[in-house]
């Protein structure tokens, strides 16, 4: 855009943008810091403390380290199926690669709410059925969680499945390495990009989901989303403040440790600049 | 069509001098080509000249009128992208008649023209085919038919033959000088090819790291060439490394490791014990027998012989493991044979030398 | 060779029976639920029907949460589209590196979970927030409304919810389109309007579509925002959901609600893409004529 109004109107929108994406979590930073009763984000503040965060409840920590616990796990577990998934869905003999791709991002065409519904009462028929009951527990989290977090590591791992990866792969075969080398020296380092960046993504989902968990969780066995869900809900507290930047800082750091290990370009291709 | 003057023209980004100081003055219907390597400066002074790129300092003048702070489509000009840029959303008679539509032409003008233009690239049959329907060499007529549809006042082209074969290539460069020649507009043609520059140019402006080498007519930059790197940059050219033994106005006599004396021209700084280079075309080398009429003469022995179609080529080594290229026509390889020692003949007036770009390290 | 095949026919065969398990056989009870007549109180029938869709195709109750929950998805969507479209815009031309900053900003805001964001826009739309400060100002303290806890709270919690997404997705189809493109045509005497009319958005529609589509399919969905933001007052499908569930134990209507939710999603879906290829067709005929 050459024009000088042109250029404004862009610079608009995207100051717009921008402003509008981080606003509400700036404010809820800022405000986790006044000390005063009503907790704002003013300028200048009122009353800068650190007593919602000393006050933190333990229900909070706890349901912290159950979100962290539960994100790991299905992640890691998603990203294992997917990767065997997106592997298979390139490799194998089997035709119908497009429907495959297709059946394996099922879970994320399913809205959440209902997901969790599904669960819960798929759930309900396993407790009468076999007398294993996985309402509010951690296994019925992680199942459920790892349900949606599978899509994320076949897509990202089966992007980096490339025509290159086989040649490099032809190559060592034929200076002599065994197929367990070829996996270990090749194609698993290949893949490591589309690895991470699955893994992040179901993390991520996973460690910030509320529709799901919603109905899956037990009490103490609650994670944190949840607990931040149910207290905006139903009792407010100014301590919501402090864990939810806790929450916004965590995210930040995995998106600094992805961009360290993965690169943008996984995520936005062509932003390498 | 109009004349186009750049003045002391410069673009600085932060601290680096990219384009240093351009003056040129390009008249009505000229074909210029700007030469030189990627990196010269080239590209970056015709996109300021078509007005994406704001210059540091320095003005552009079209037809006499400065243009300096004109966006790009309010200076009339037609320009060739290198990936030829054709709305691949239009079709090819949309895209010929894009600017007339724009300069808000009625219906029938437009379309009348575009089939003067379509009829003017040979294409008269494919106005509703899509670009991507098209080959390289059609894509890049369309692009050529569409910069000149609304006659714009200078034809600017960004190396627009860059992604073709040589074959088509060759055939593109003929068909643009036709079409240039009967539309006589004036044209500033970005290459980095010489061969293409030679082929097209009315003048060369050769760049070299942000400043004009030389600028002239093809005859001028290959026969003369004002600095070593346009007799390297243009042409084959043979450097014979040597050291000054005198001067004497234009003539100098220089020493080569061999020992050998020779004697040539120079237009620059060169003294006594300067080490300097020379530099003679291929055609220009003879062999035979060394006559005292002031013809430089070498000592080589002939490693190679290649066959180039339209001529020979001999490698020939003098001195110590230097090597040149002896080039001549079909019929005169009489004589020489590869292991055999020649003397190899050529003129002063052939033979240029420079002062060594590698003196002092 | 062979048996690299195989290894990899193995991999998939596991991969496919994991995922049965997890995909397919909770949905299949799910849907099945949906065909037993809901009698109240968690009680459920024993019979195989079509009541629970009955039901809710033909009370106007349903069918006006069905068309709320559309009409806010559709307009959040339709926002966040006209908001993401020139910031994608602007990064994908930008050549400093501060691009890769402005990514990670976006990414941090998807990534940070919906309530904390809810949170921040409670506070910021809430009665001590900014905006309703300003409304009172410029009334002069007759305004006395709030920004919460209606449909437009609502909207603007998807549009949240939503645009980060779409803006990396419209990065991407900008990036398709070679900035060359965009010289030519302002050389060639096109101004920056008609830059975007003939060229730019042309050439982006088909991504633009899909995106929106996107968004509006992760409105139709959204929970949170829907719940937080409305408190209680917006009724969108995922809310009666949840509301069926929790406060009725009525899992056969609510299982028929999500079924419905899922259906009236893709159909709208299917008609967008349809609607959209049907121009293309009718637009090259046009051309075969003339």
């Amino acid at each position: 855009m050459r024009n000088r109004s042109s250029r404004i109107l862009i610079l608009t929108a995207a100051a717009l943008a921008y402003a509008f994406l981080l606003g509400p979590l700036l404010i809820v930073v800022g405000a986790s810091f006044d000390g005063g009763s009503q907790p704002f984000f003013r300028f200048p503040p009122e009353e800068v403390s650190l007593r919602w965060y000393l006050s933190i409840p333990a229900k909070y920590w706890s349901a912290l380290g159950l979100s962290f616990m539960v994100a790991a796990a299905a992640a890691a577990l998603a990203t294992l199926l997917g990767s065997l998934a997106a592997l298979g869905i390139a490799r194998s003999s089997v035709p119908g690669k497009a429907l495959l791709e297709t059946y394996f991002r099922f879970p994320l065409q399913v809205p959440f709410v209902v997901t969790g519904i599904v669960f819960l009462q798929f759930y309900h028929i396993l407790a009468d059925a076999s007398g294993i009951d996985l309402v509010g527990t951690t296994w019925g989290l992680l199942v459920a969680h790892t349900f949606f977090c599978i899509p994320y590591s076949v897509g990202a791992v089966g992007s980096v499945i490339t025509h290159d990866l086989e040649k490099a792969e032809n190559a060592a075969r034929i200076a002599g390495a065994t197929e367990w080398r070829v996996l270990r020296r090749i194609t698993i380092p290949a893949l490591k990009p589309g690895l991470f960046s699955g893994f992040f993504f179901a993390f991520i989902t996973s460690f910030g989901d509320v529709p799901v968990s919603v109905f899956l969780a037990g009490s103490g066995t609650t994670p944190l989303p949840v607990e931040i869900f149910q207290t905006l809900q139903f009792d407010y507290d100014p301590t919501v403040l402090s864990i939810s930047t806790l929450v916004v800082l965590i995210s930040t750091a995995f998106v600094i440790a992805m961009q360290r290990v993965a690169g943008l370009d996984i995520v936005l291709p062509g932003s390498r600049r | 069509m109009s004349s186009l003057t750049l003045e002391r023209l410069v673009k600085r980004y932060g601290s680096t001098e990219v384009v240093k100081g351009i003056n040129l003055h390009i008249e009505e219907g000229e074909l210029i080509v700007f030469l030189g390597p990627s990196g010269c400066g080239k590209t970056t002074t015709l996109r300021m000249i078509a007005g994406f790129i704001e210059p540091t300092s320095g003005a552009i003048r079209i037809g006499g009128e400065p243009v300096d702070h004109k966006p790009p489509r309010a200076r009339n000009l037609g320009m060739v992208f290198q990936d030829y840029a054709l709305f691949p959303n239009m079709t090819v008679a949309d895209n010929v008649g894009f600017g007339l539509v724009e300069r808000g032409k009625p219906q029938e003008v437009v379309r009348k023209r575009v089939e003067e233009m379509l009829r003017l690239i040979h294409m008269e049959h494919l106005g509703d085919r899509y670009p991507i329907e098209l080959s390289g060499g059609q894509q890049q007529r369309v692009a050529l038919a569409r910069a000149l549809a609304y006659e714009p006042r200078v034809l600017l082209m960004d190396e627009p033959l860059g992604a073709l074969d040589q074959k088509l290539r060759e055939e593109m460069q003929r068909e643009f000088a036709r079409i240039q020649r009967e539309v006589g507009i004036t044209t500033i043609f970005v290459t980095h090819d010489q061969q293409e520059a030679m082929a097209l140019a009315d003048r060369i402006i050769v760049m070299n790291a942000g400043v004009i080498e030389q600028a002239g007519r093809p005859e001028e930059l290959y026969d003369e060439p004002a600095t070593l790197f346009i007799a390297d940059f243009i042409g084959r050219s043979n450097i014979l490394p040597g050291r000054v033994e005198q001067r004497e106005k234009e003539l100098v006599k220089v020493r080569l490791p061999g020992g050998e004396i020779i004697t040539g021209r120079c237009r620059s700084e060169l003294t006594v014990g300067d080490t300097a280079v020379c530099v003679v075309r291929p055609e220009a080398l003879k062999v035979g027998t060394p006559r005292p009429e002031g013809n430089n003469a070498i000592s080589a022995k002939v490693l190679r012989r290649s066959f180039l179609g339209s001529g020979i080529d001999f490698i020939l080594q003098y001195g110590d493991n230097q090597e040149v290229i002896l080039q001549t026509s079909k019929d005169m390889e009489l004589g020489i044979r590869e292991g055999e020692t020649v003397s190899v003949l050529f003129r002063p007036e052939d033979t240029f030398c420079f002062s060594d770009p590698k003196a002092g390290q | 060779m062979m048996r690299v095949r195989r290894a990899y026919d193995g991999a998939l065969a596991l991969a496919l029976a994991v995922s049965v398990l997890l995909f397919i056989v909770p949905q299949f009870f799910f849907v099945r639920q949906s065909f037993f007549e809901s009698l109240g109180m968690g009680m459920m029938g024993d019979e195989l029907t079509l009541a629970n869709y009955r039901t809710i195709l033909t009370d106007s109750f349903y069918i006006a949460v069905f068309l709320r929950t559309i009409a806010i998805s559709a307009v959040a969507a339709l926002v966040a589209l006209i908001i993401a479209y020139p910031t994608a815009y602007w990064l994908s031309r930008m050549n400093s590196p501060a691009l890769r900053w402005l990514i990670i900003l976006l990414l941090v805001s998807s990534f940070v979970s919906i309530v904390v964001k809810v949170l921040g826009l409670t506070m910021l739309l809430g009665s001590q927030g900014p905006f309703v400060a300003f409304l009172q100002f410029v009334t002069f303290g007759l305004w006395n409304g709030s920004l919460l806890h209606n449909e437009l709270a609502v909207a603007i919690g998807l549009v949240q919810y939503s645009l980060p997404l779409l803006i990396m997705l419209l990065f991407g189809v900008v990036q398709t389109i070679p900035k060359s493109l965009e010289e030519a045509a302002s050389v060639h005497g096109a101004s920056d309007w008609r830059l975007v009319r003939r060229i730019l958005l042309p050439l982006s529609l088909n991504g633009i579509v899909t995106a929106g589509l996107i968004a509006f399919n992760m409105n139709m969905g959204a929970f949170t925002s829907a719940v937080l933001l409305g408190g209680g007052n917006v009724l969108t499908v995922p809310v009666v959901i949840q509301q069926k569930i929790i406060l009725e134990v009525d899992y056969p209507v609510a299982s028929a609600l999500s079924v419905l939710l899922t259906v009236a999603v893709m159909a709208i879906n299917l008609v967008v893409v349809a609607v959209r290829r049907g121009g293309f067709a009718g637009a090259r005929q046009r051309r075969k004529i003339a």
